[in-house]
């Protein structure tokens, strides 16, 4: 029996009770959309993680003004980062000082007010994005005192709406600063914060770009808003913290015995605070998927047996048409993963549906990957299938003669 | 000692017997027949409830095994046959029409009968060619794509017909074919199957009916399971 025929007679065997077809099609779908649920909410999880946790900087101690003591103490200063490489010797990857203020920056007609960074050290873990003009401030220049500066996307389309040429300069509280690069979309949540933004070296900007009565940031110029250490993979973050902490008390004449003189913020906090409620969810949500299989399966199951037992007559008439029992169990085979197909898009399109309409009203983390609909579909299918074995046995095993005249 | 076989023989039963279980006890539906179905014949096995018709029947157009005894299908002894060798004997060889029409009922005229095309191999398309012709034969060319649920009682029966006859079988199996329709019906569906005999088939019909009975060419008789008479019939006899 050739394929086309195959399918033509399964397709009709499908859906020539459209009512069981619907109920097969729903009892699969059930499932579909449990599991499109689950992996759709798990991955979209996954996505939001993976923007907070920002790669190798989740690996950062970021250090700042703890505000919770006695102003004894201050901000860090730029001269920690060599205490603290020197107490973490290799456990270091790359460290950065930054300092942020306000000011007004000028471009020719253009005026706008803009948080201008100052930054020296790898500024790049933090500041995620792609050069897309120009190039970025090297690593000697955030060292210096040059006046150079980046611009965000955000910042550089405000100052400069018809696009900029080579050399061309912009005036930060007044003082003129080289462009060196634009910077491109940010690659992570946290790079958000440099769209609308100056990147300056830090010297320079604490020396000139810095306007008098200041923003919001008044500080000494070897004064710093946060340092951040990025630790080597594999470094034991709570040991290197110790460490850090114990280098900055000494050098700053704080007690052991009192609280730290400084903030140790964990980046990936609000990470490991999101995959706390992920594997609350997750457990939730695959016990909803596993029930949902389980019922399609068996849902599926009984219907199929009782569709077999309703077209016994029919399956009869085609054994006597020429029908060998091997191409009834290929026949219902085939229903069943047309129908398992059926329940899996029926599924997915539910789901992806309710998901489009839900996440319009209230804002939650799904998202429907390709590899998940190819494996639900997939599912679909070998449910189907599967389902059917049973039900194909009895429909190639029954007495033609028989059922013909039933 | 098997007999040798006449090139017009279709089929040939020897010594065949069916029992069934019944409960406790076993009950014969048929006893030792001996017969031969000659191509280009029209048979018709008279008898009453339960004499063993549909038996025979069964065992004629190999949807059933024998007890003892063997069913020697155009020169090949089908009880040494597995379940996918009959069927694939089955398949373009024969030709069944029941009392009912047997017709898918949820299907089209038209997917009814060419249905023995697509299980033959037959593209989609060429069943459904040789499916119009037959449904032409039986002047049902117009109703080709209504469901057959739609259709009364006699177009239900023809279209039983054209499904019976659409790839020329050797034997056709017909079971009371004429009962419950009305006289210009039955004499197209005995025309029918006369075209097809005239053609070369075999038809083994299981019939009460004068209509066909006058148009047969051998008459066999059953009584309780045993085979009481076999004789030509005469043109035109009506006993």
């Amino acid at each position: 029996m050739r394929l086309a025929a195959l399918i033509h007679l399964a397709l009709w065997s499908a859906f020539s009770r459209p009512m069981r077809a619907a109920l097969m099609i729903a009892t699969l779908a059930g499932g579909a959309a449990g599991v499109t649920l689950t992996a759709g909410v798990l991955t979209g999880y996954a996505r939001a993680m993976e923007a907070l946790t920002f790669g190798a900087y989740s690996r950062s101690l970021v250090i700042s003004e703890n505000p919770h003591i006695e102003d004894r103490f201050g901000p860090p200063r730029i001269a920690d980062l060599a205490h603290i490489r020197e107490a973490l010797g290799t456990r270091v990857e790359a460290t950065a000082a930054w300092r942020m203020s306000r000011a007004h920056v000028r471009s020719g007609r253009e005026q706008t007010s803009l948080s201008i960074f100052g930054v020296t050290g790898a500024f790049g873990y933090e500041a995620d994005m792609p050069v897309v003009q120009g190039r970025a401030l090297t690593a000697a220049e955030t060292e210096s005192a040059e006046r150079l500066c980046m611009l965000g996307p955000g910042a550089f389309r405000m100052l400069f709406p018809d696009g900029a040429e080579e050399d061309t300069r912009v005036r930060i509280n007044g003082v003129s600063c080289a462009l060196t690069g634009v910077l491109g979309e940010p690659r992570s949540q946290l790079a958000e914060r440099y769209r609308n933004a100056v990147i300056a070296p830090f010297t320079a900007a604490a020396r000139y770009f810095e306007s008098p009565e200041g923003f919001s940031f008044q500080a000494h110029a070897h004064e710093v808003e946060r340092l951040t250490i990025v630790l080597t993979t594999g470094t034991d973050r709570g040991e290197a913290l110790i460490d850090a902490d114990r280098a900055l008390r000494r050098t700053h004449g704080a007690s052991q015995a009192n609280a730290p003189p400084f903030i140790y913020a964990d980046p990936a906090a609000p990470a490991v605070a999101l995959a706390r409620q992920r594997d609350l969810i997750a457990r939730l949500l695959i016990s909803i998927a596993l029930v949902s299989i389980m019922v399609a399966v068996t849902g599926y199951a009984a219907a199929s047996m009782a569709a077999v037992d309703m077209q016994k007559r029919d399956i009869a008439l085609m054994i006597m048409s020429g029908a060998s029992a091997r191409s009834i169990l290929v026949q219902v085979l085939m229903e069943g993963l047309i129908l398992g197909i059926a329940g899996g898009v029926a599924g997915i399109v539910l789901v992806g549906g309710v998901a489009a309409l839900a996440q319009a009203v209230v804002s939650f983390p799904f998202d429907l990957d390709v590899n998940v609909v190819i494996l639900v579909l997939a599912g679909g299918a070998a449910t189907g299938l599967l389902a059917s074995i049973g039900p194909a046995r009895k429909a190639a095993s029954g007495s033609p003669a028989l059922n013909a005249r039933a | 000692m098997p007999r040798k076989r006449s090139d017009r023989e279709i089929l040939r039963v020897e010594g065949v017997s069916r029992t069934y279980c019944s409960g406790r006890e076993d009950v014969v539906a048929l006893a030792l027949a001996d017969l031969t179905f000659m191509s280009g014949e029209i048979t018709v096995l008279r008898g009453r409830s339960g004499s063993g018709k549909t038996t025979l029947l069964n065992l004629a157009g190999l949807l059933d095994r024998p007890s003892e005894g063997r069913v020697v299908f155009m020169g090949a002894d089908t009880s040494q046959l597995s379940d996918r060798t009959l069927a694939l004997l089955r398949r373009g060889n024969l030709g069944y029409v029941l009392q009912d029409s047997g017709v898918v009922e949820r299907m089209t005229a038209l997917n009814n009968v060419a249905l023995p095309g697509l299980y033959a191999g037959l593209s989609v398309c060429k069943a459904r060619k040789l499916a119009h012709v037959a449904l032409e034969d039986v002047e049902l060319g117009s109703k080709t794509h209504r469901l057959v649920g739609q259709l009364s009682g006699g177009e239900r029966m023809r279209v039983g017909l054209a499904r019976a006859l659409v790839l020329s079988p050797k034997l056709i199996i017909c079971d009371e074919p004429t009962a419950s329709l009305d006289a210009e019906t039955a004499v197209m569906v005995i025309k029918g199957l006369q075209r097809a005999s005239v053609g070369g088939a075999c038809v083994i019909a299981a019939s009460h009916d004068p209509i066909v009975i006058e148009r047969a060419d051998r008459i066999v008789t059953l009584a309780a399971g045993d085979v009481t008479g076999d004789r030509k019939a005469q043109a035109g006899a009506v006993s």
